[in-house]
């Protein structure tokens, strides 16, 4: 029953998407919306379902194959469904941001030519998160995350006559590459331990290979436990924008908006982060890989929440907000407290989303206006928008009693607990990312919405419906789902059956009950007053006194160009990495394709079997006696053949 | 004894005309020359005691290949104009190995000899089935079928011998009996009604 | 004392004249198919004798079929030969050269 219905789930945002895609312009777009929206909220609905008959009875919990794809002797490649509580809340998330979206794209994007596509699109994007949560095996695994990748690829050059666009959908789609080429590797690397793809029997046999190495030179073995946990989590990185991969991530905000807030907010970026839990047996038995982790994510959170503080572009900031997010999430899979991970995911998707959605419905009103220095002061104009996007902002910085605040703190708490190798460091790193988390985001809150009311502005007022009713309808869990789901998911056992967490690191079973117990507790840490703290700041520095920021730049000028350069990470890719492959690639075109395979190779032997043909050619000379003498020769040397072999003198 | 003295001379005489067929520069020669081979083969048979195949060779070969070899050659009118340079450069080489196959072919005769399994003494006199008979019997009972696609290639080098050659000639006045039989009235005769004139 | 063997020799030789006289001829196509018919005599020469000391009329019903053939490609050969020189006006073997290239 629950296997049949979680097919269903898994099939009917493919075919909305494939009626959209094919027959949007015959259905016309009421049709088109309706379909893709129909198949997202069945497939919500019967998540939820899922989600209920698995809490009243824990051993519905399946793991099936649907079919076997293929076979290669012994080994089988199967497509199976595994369905637990892991699964069951990605799923929910997934398909609760993903129809928000759909409905706003109503509004959105109802004057653009490819509404049919962008419907499209965005269905065939929840049937590959979907499908990629849904998966029982590395091999499905794969294709989801493949296939979201293409599907970020396409909505990102959705407007494909953008210069930008094309080169942002082409870094994006470049460097995700780089990931899923340590993904697959790490996944060829656990098929030919295990034999097998199957997360089951992998997950069962692990600790059997503990002991197993892998010589990369003489001199040098790895354990290849540890070997595959990093190769998986550097297709995490790439995914999940971690640094230093992280550069498509900010550029993908080349979309359009409902796409940064599904796709690189809420989402697929936050494959990562869930390959992560969902890998936990492995990642367990490797220190090395999970102090790896820790450390590049702690990084990633504070020094992408830095570049935040300097951007200009609307969508960018929240993109910077994001990867500094998905930093928090990874720092909380290395302390492996993956069950707060997983929550700062999900209430992450909820309230970012917002976030990207309240940012698209302000750029909408401004006619496709993203500058922020442009904006100000529409607080008044806009009050919808300004009340979620306060929310959204309250969220995101930890304010006590949202969401954010639940998951961050219980992140942060683990941090502070665990004694992984590098914990300490990540610990400060996330401190301090508090801190500018709340002053980036009230930077941009402030100036968006408050400030002197710009002139051109005058005219602003509120989108349509289809897009302030995502708004509100996100706000809702941004503000409240910490209360009642902190408890089941974090504290209690809500992921046992799906995330392996060592008894020695599981910080929160015995310390906290319920959320209250939880507040209380928070409200005695520093995490909370750092965040409002860093409010007050922000509001000193870019609503009473506006000149200060501009000082600080200025006093501060290296340190404020480094930022501005991102790091430099572009200008190290664009002009070491991109032209040492482009002149090893130009010179292999020239001296290896031209010279030696096309003039050599190729040319070279139809040259030489001409010249050796035109020199046998000479034999043709078209006289019959000639011929007639070679028929005579061939005869004499046959019979010359037979008569040794009559006398004994050949064999 | 006789028998011997048979065979060398006609086998003497057939290696010269052979020889004759390849030397003489005209072509009317070398056919004679060749009518001449076949006609001491055609002994040499008779004392093998083919007789039937003998007087075929004699017959179709002499009487109707020859005789088109030799039609075919006045024919084309060829005859005349020959020059020194008959044989080419390659005739001497040709000639060697000519020589060599020759050799070879007589080697493998005597030294293979042993696999004959001849027994002359077996031969047996003509007993009173004549071989024309005998040959008779065999081709219209075991080898009836290979005797029918004899026929059938013999047809079929007379049809392609004749559509080779056939050629219709320019302005040759001839009668189509087909066109002719089907010729309407009307198309020959015009009925025009003349007016008087006034 | 007539043998198995004085026979096949005696066709070897005409074998060997037919053999060199279609290689050395270099004017007449004619000369060449006669040269084939003195091949295919000694051909037959072969059977003839073997079906004589086997005593097996196999080798002269082979002959028989041999026979019919060769008249058939003879009558064939010629026709084309006609035809050829209809076209080229010669059937000198040095001037045929449409093999070549």
């Amino acid at each position: 029953m629950l296997f049949n219905l979680s097919l269903i789930a898994l099939i009917t945002p493919l075919i909305a998407g494939i009626l959209a895609g094919f027959f949007g312009k015959t259905i016309g777009k009421i049709f088109t919306n309706g379909a893709t929206i129909l198949g997202v909220l069945i497939s919500l609905i019967i998540s939820i379902y899922i989600l209920l008959s698995i809490l009243g009875n824990p051993e519905l919990v399946f793991n099936q194959d649907v079919y076997t794809w293929l076979s290669i002797g012994s080994y089988k490649l199967s497509i199976g469904l595994l369905i637990d509580n892991l699964t069951v809340s990605m799923m929910i998330v997934v398909n609760f941001v993903s129809l928000m979206v759909h409905i706003y794209t109503i509004g959105y994007m109802h004057k653009d030519p490819g509404y049919h596509r962008f419907f499209c699109y965005i269905s065939l994007f929840t049937f590959a998160m979907l499908s990629l949560v849904m998966s029982n095996n590395f091999l499905q695994l794969f294709f989801g995350w493949e296939a979201v990748g293409v599907m970020s690829y396409l909505l990102i050059g959705f407007w494909y006559t953008k210069e930008s666009a094309i080169k942002a959908n082409f870094k994006a789609f470049i460097i995700n590459r780089i990931g899923d080429m340590f993904l697959i590797l790490g996944i060829a690397l656990l098929f030919s331990i295990f034999g097998t793809l199957d997360y089951e029997h992998i997950f069962n046999n692990a600790e059997s290979i503990t002991s197993n190495t892998v010589v990369l030179s003489s001199s040098f073995e790895i354990s290849s436990l540890t070997l595959a946990c990093l190769l998986l989590f550097g297709g995490a990185m790439g995914k999940s924008a971690q640094m230093p991969l992280h550069v498509w991530l900010p550029d993908s905000m080349e979309g359009p908006t409902p796409i940064s807030a599904l796709i690189h907010a809420a989402t697929m970026v936050t494959a990562g982060v869930f390959m992560l839990a969902r890998m936990s047996p492995l990642f367990e038995l490797s220190t090395t890989a999970l102090s790896f982790v820790l450390i590049i994510g702690s990084i990633t959170a504070i020094s992408t929440g830095l570049l935040g503080l300097v951007q200009h572009d609307i969508k960018r900031v929240i993109a910077y907000s994001t990867l500094s997010q998905l930093g928090y999430m990874v720092v909380a899979a290395g302390v492996s407290a993956y069950s707060a991970s997983l929550f700062h995911l999900m209430t992450h998707a909820f309230f970012k989303a917002l976030l990207f959605l309240a940012a698209g419905s302000v750029i909408v009103a401004l006619h496709h206006e993203q500058d922020i220095r442009k904006m100000g002061g529409l607080r008044s104009k806009l009050p919808i928008t300004y009340i979620t996007s306060l929310i959204g902002s309250l969220a995101l910085i930890g304010f006590p009693g949202f969401s954010g605040f639940f998951s961050k703190d219980a992140l942060i708490e683990a941090v502070s607990h665990s004694s992984v190798y590098a914990s300490n460091f990540a610990y400060y790193c996330v401190l301090i990312g508090v801190l500018i988390t709340s002053l980036y985001t009230f930077r941009l809150f402030f100036l968006v919405f408050h400030g002197p009311l710009k002139d051109e502005n005058i005219n602003v007022k509120e989108p349509q419906l289809s897009i302030l009713t995502p708004l509100i309808l996100l706000a809702i869990p941004s503000m409240l789902i910490g209360w009642p789901t902190i408890g089941p998911l974090v504290f209690d056992d809500f992921f046992t059956n799906s995330i392996l967490q060592p008894s020695s690191n599981d910080i929160f079973g015995y310390q906290f009950t319920d959320s209250y117990h939880f507040l209380t507790h928070s409200l005695s840490g520093p995490v909370v007053y750092i965040a409002i703290s860093g409010i007050f700041v922000s509001y000193f520095l870019y609503v009473l006194k506006t000149d200060i920021p501009e000082k600080l730049s200025k006093i501060f000028n290296p340190f404020y160009k480094v930022l501005i350069n991102k790091y430099y990470f572009d200008y190290l890719y664009e002009n070491i990495f991109a032209r040492l492959f482009n002149n090893l690639g130009n010179s292999l075109w020239n001296k290896g394709d031209i010279k030696i395979i096309d003039n050599f190779i190729v040319n070279g032997t139809a040259y030489r079997v001409g010249r050796f043909s035109s020199r046998v050619r000479e034999l043709q000379s078209g006289y019959i006696y000639h011929y007639a003498l070679m028929m005579v020769l061939g005869l004499a040397l046959f019979l010359a053949w037979v008569v040794f072999k009559s006398l004994g003198l050949v064999i | 004894m006789i028998k011997e003295i048979i065979f060398y001379t006609f086998s003497s005489v057939l290696i010269c005309s052979s020889l004759a067929v390849i030397l003489f520069r005209n072509p009317v020669y070398s056919a004679v020359s060749l009518i001449l081979s076949f006609i001491t083969s055609g002994f040499l048979w008779l004392l093998l005691q083919a007789e039937f195949l003998a007087i075929v060779l004699i017959l179709v070969y002499v009487g109707a290949v020859m005789v088109l070899f030799l039609f075919v050659i006045m024919m084309l009118n060829i005859n005349n104009e020959r020059d020194k340079s008959s044989f080419n450069s390659l005739a001497p080489f040709a000639l060697f190995i000519g020589l060599i196959i020759a050799a070879e072919l007589i080697t493998l005769i005597w030294i293979n000899s042993s696999q004959f399994n001849i027994n002359s003494l077996s031969i047996q006199e003509p007993d009173q089935i004549s071989n024309t008979l005998a040959l008779g019997k065999e081709l219209f009972t075991n080898y009836i079928l290979s005797f029918e696609i004899a026929g059938f290639i013999l047809l079929l080098a007379i049809i392609i011998s004749i559509s080779l050659t056939l050629r219709t000639r320019k302005n040759v006045k001839t009668q189509v009996a087909s066109e002719q039989i089907s010729v309407n009235p009307s198309d020959r005769i015009k009925l025009v009604d003349l007016k008087e004139k006034q | 004392m007539l043998t198995l063997q004085s026979y096949l020799s005696l066709a070897a030789i005409i074998f060997a004249i037919g053999i060199i006289g279609i290689v050395i001829n270099r004017k007449n196509i004619i000369i060449v198919m006669m040269c084939t018919e003195l091949l295919l005599i000694s051909v037959n020469f072969n059977f003839i004798a073997f079906s004589y000391f086997n005593q097996d009329i196999a080798g002269q019903i082979f002959v028989f079929f041999i026979l019919t053939v060769a008249a058939a490609e003879a009558a064939i050969g010629l026709a084309i030969l006609v035809a050829l020189y209809r076209n080229k006006k010669s059937i000198d073997v040095q001037e045929l050269r449409t093999l070549r290239n």
